[in-house]
């Protein structure tokens, strides 16, 4: 539904303020200058101290697959744990499949391997533990932490199995001595750390008190005839093909469009979907109204995404929805309102009438794609 | 002994009412071995205790015969050689993800085709014979999925999300046949690495592993109430409509979210 315009000046209690440079906080009526949020842009980054300048005698290691070109949240935990745990004496090596393109100081890193050209739709595990395995004998580390999810956790599964290594998967807590692990649904075990720990998400705090070395080198595993031929027969790679955004669940869809109160032409906004590739959603108040089926629904009551990227055109954000979206990487809000709730959660906000943008993103996106394809 | 595909099933216990059933995941392996085309000759494989109950729940899934193999050694011993030795003659091994009980850490798959010799893929949603291989269809994350051309003999992890029913038929409950043996003891495996672990009750609050940093108070108190120095993002207020869309469009591109 579209509201009006009423007749009562609509004040926004935060007004956007700026810090003159006496540090007194300055709010110009009517201007839009400034950091809207309270005290917080005040407190800049204290520059951190390193955690360790050497000379090291032991390392730690790490191994994660990069997404495009950059850790996501669980891989960055993985590697906190590990800096959290490492001593004066100990160094932090993380070694990353697929290229890097992060600040290995902020995260804790010491050493930062990289291989870039790791391609992540061949499939290759024995071509990945035997580089872990390289890797093993070159530093010989006290330990090897990985996020326990998807492609981590089978290559560090693979990798504890082909070296005889102690293993501990779905590790849920970790400490100095010792590490937790859910034994069964009523107990759980303790026990000293393993060679591998396969860590869950939540394990550890990214918010590091210090900064690493932060040393990166790129680095492609040599292949030797022998090892490939021998493993080359037993199976064999057919192909991937990526999900089709349209008839995914919205639970794995990797990036979606959400429609909410401000969206009235649905057929524009699934015309949209389409042409950037991505899955569709709505908010309450939309599926409410009927312009969408309740199974479209993300929020608390409905479902909850954990998509790389989200797209939410006139949704202002209410709590309920934002606890459907906790879980994505990067939010994009289209809002008439630049106070809306979802203002806070965005990384970009854009303050337009979803219509109009919609319109415009598609026409652009028309000429992208004819463009590229000319 | 020599029936062309073997699932190895586990016994789940209920974590509300504590009471042993099937697990849904091995549930669903039988499934799918049930429904590969040529004889039925599947057999299900369980190397500990297990009761009448669960092993018939299992048989109501269709399938003929279940083993359930004793190990006379303490349960803390690792079960691989026995399996090794039990499915040797078989060519298809299917197993399911992961295990609800002991641990369920989903390595004994990776460990039972390491002590055979064979290639193991995981995450399998579907499979195909191929003449004497089979062709698996792989469920890989965000709705990916990815084929793979398999030869016998192998080992194969099915996911939990493989998209088919599950039965329960009361007759073939009935008709269904457990075979009990009981294992020599010298075919135990090593001491499992787990057995150095302490068993406490569950915690529901876990304990972050966090840097401890002496702070003021002011600084805790910043820290408690979340001051967001990086909440809100970017705000983009001025502008025509094809200026903001070119900017979320750069924003998609610079973060890979699309591909064109």
């Amino acid at each position: 539904m579209n509201r009006e315009r009423s007749p009562v000046r609509r004040v926004d209690p935060r007004r956007p303020a700026i810090i003159t440079p006496a540090g007194l906080r300055r709010i110009v009526l009517g201007s839009t200058e400034g950091d809207r949020l309270g005290a917080a842009s005040a407190v800049h980054a204290v520059a951190r101290p390193v955690r360790s300048a050497g000379p090291f005698t032991r390392c730690i290691a790490v191994a994660v697959h990069a997404d495009r070109g950059t850790l996501d949240d669980h891989a960055r935990e993985a590697v906190a744990a590990a800096a959290l745990l490492a001593g004066p004496d100990c160094a932090v090596r993380v070694a990353v499949l697929g290229a890097c393109h992060d600040d290995a100081a902020a995260l804790g890193i010491d050493h930062l391997l990289a291989w870039p050209d790791f391609d992540r739709q061949a499939y290759q595990p024995e071509r990945c533990v035997r580089w872990l395995q390289q890797l093993h004998d070159r530093w010989h580390p006290t330990a090897w932490l990985l996020p326990d999810r998807a492609a981590d956790g089978e290559l560090g599964r693979r990798f504890a199995v082909a070296g005889a290594l102690g293993l501990a998967c779905g590790v849920v807590e970790l400490d100095a001595r010792q590490l937790r692990v859910r034994a069964s649904a009523r107990e759980d075990a303790l026990r000293p750390h393993a060679a591998v720990m396969l860590l869950a998400r939540a394990v550890a705090s990214t918010r590091l008190p210090f900064v690493g070395l932060g040393g990166q080198q790129t680095e492609s595993p040599t292949d030797d005839a022998a090892g490939s031929s021998s493993l080359a027969s037993p199976i064999e790679d057919l192909g991937l093909e990526p999900g089709d955004p349209q008839t995914l669940a919205l639970e794995e869809a990797d990036f979606i469009v959400a429609a909410g109160n401000g969206v009235t032409d649905v057929a524009l906004f699934n015309a949209l979907a389409s042409a950037v590739g991505a899955a569709t959603g709505a908010s309450r108040v939309a599926v409410d109204d009927g312009r969408f089926p309740r199974a479209k629904q993300i929020g608390a009551t409905g479902r909850t995404v954990s998509a790389s990227g989200y797209l939410a055109l006139g949704i202002s954000g209410a709590v309920q929805h934002l606890q459907g979206i906790k879980d994505c990487r990067h939010v994009i809000a289209v809002n008439l309102d630049a106070a809306a709730p979802i203002a806070r959660r965005a990384d970009l906000t854009v303050v337009e009438d979803s219509t109009r943008l919609m319109r415009a993103l598609l026409d652009l996106v028309q000429r992208e794609k004819q463009g590229a394809a000319a | 002994m020599n029936s062309p595909m073997a699932v190895l099933v586990s016994v789940r216990t209920d974590p509300v009412s504590a009471r042993a059933t099937r697990n849904r995941n091995d549930a669903l392996a039988v499934s799918l071995a049930l429904r590969l085309p040529g004889p039925a000759d599947v057999r299900l494989v369980h190397v500990g205790t297990m009761s009448d109950t669960v092993a018939r729940d299992y048989l109501a899934l269709g399938a003929p015969t279940i083993d359930v193999l004793d190990p006379a050694a303490a349960p803390a011993r690792s079960i691989v050689p026995a399996l090794r030795d039990a499915l040797a003659a078989t060519p298809l091994v299917l197993t399911g993800m992961r295990a609800d009980d002991g641990h369920g850490s989903g390595v004994l798959p990776f460990e039972l085709a390491a002590a055979m010799g064979r290639p193991v893929v995981g995450d399998v949603i579907a499979v195909e014979p191929d003449g004497a291989g089979w062709i698996v269809t792989q469920a890989l994350a965000k709705g990916a999925r990815r084929r793979l051309r398999v030869a016998a003999p192998a080992v194969l992890a099915i996911s939990a999300a493989t998209p088919l029913p599950l039965r329960y038929a009361h007759a073939d409950r009935m008709a269904g046949r457990i075979s009990r043996r009981r294992l020599p003891a010298e075919a135990a495996g090593a001491e499992a690495p787990g057995s150095a672990e302490q068993r406490v009750a569950t915690a529901r609050r876990l304990k972050l592993l966090e840097a401890r940093v002496i702070q003021s108070g002011h600084a805790r108190m910043q820290a408690a109430v979340g001051s967001a120095a990086s909440g809100g993002g970017m705000v983009i207020s001025t502008g025509s409509p094809d200026d903001k869309a070119r900017a979320v469009l750069h924003y998609l591109r610079r973060h890979a979210l699309v591909n064109f």
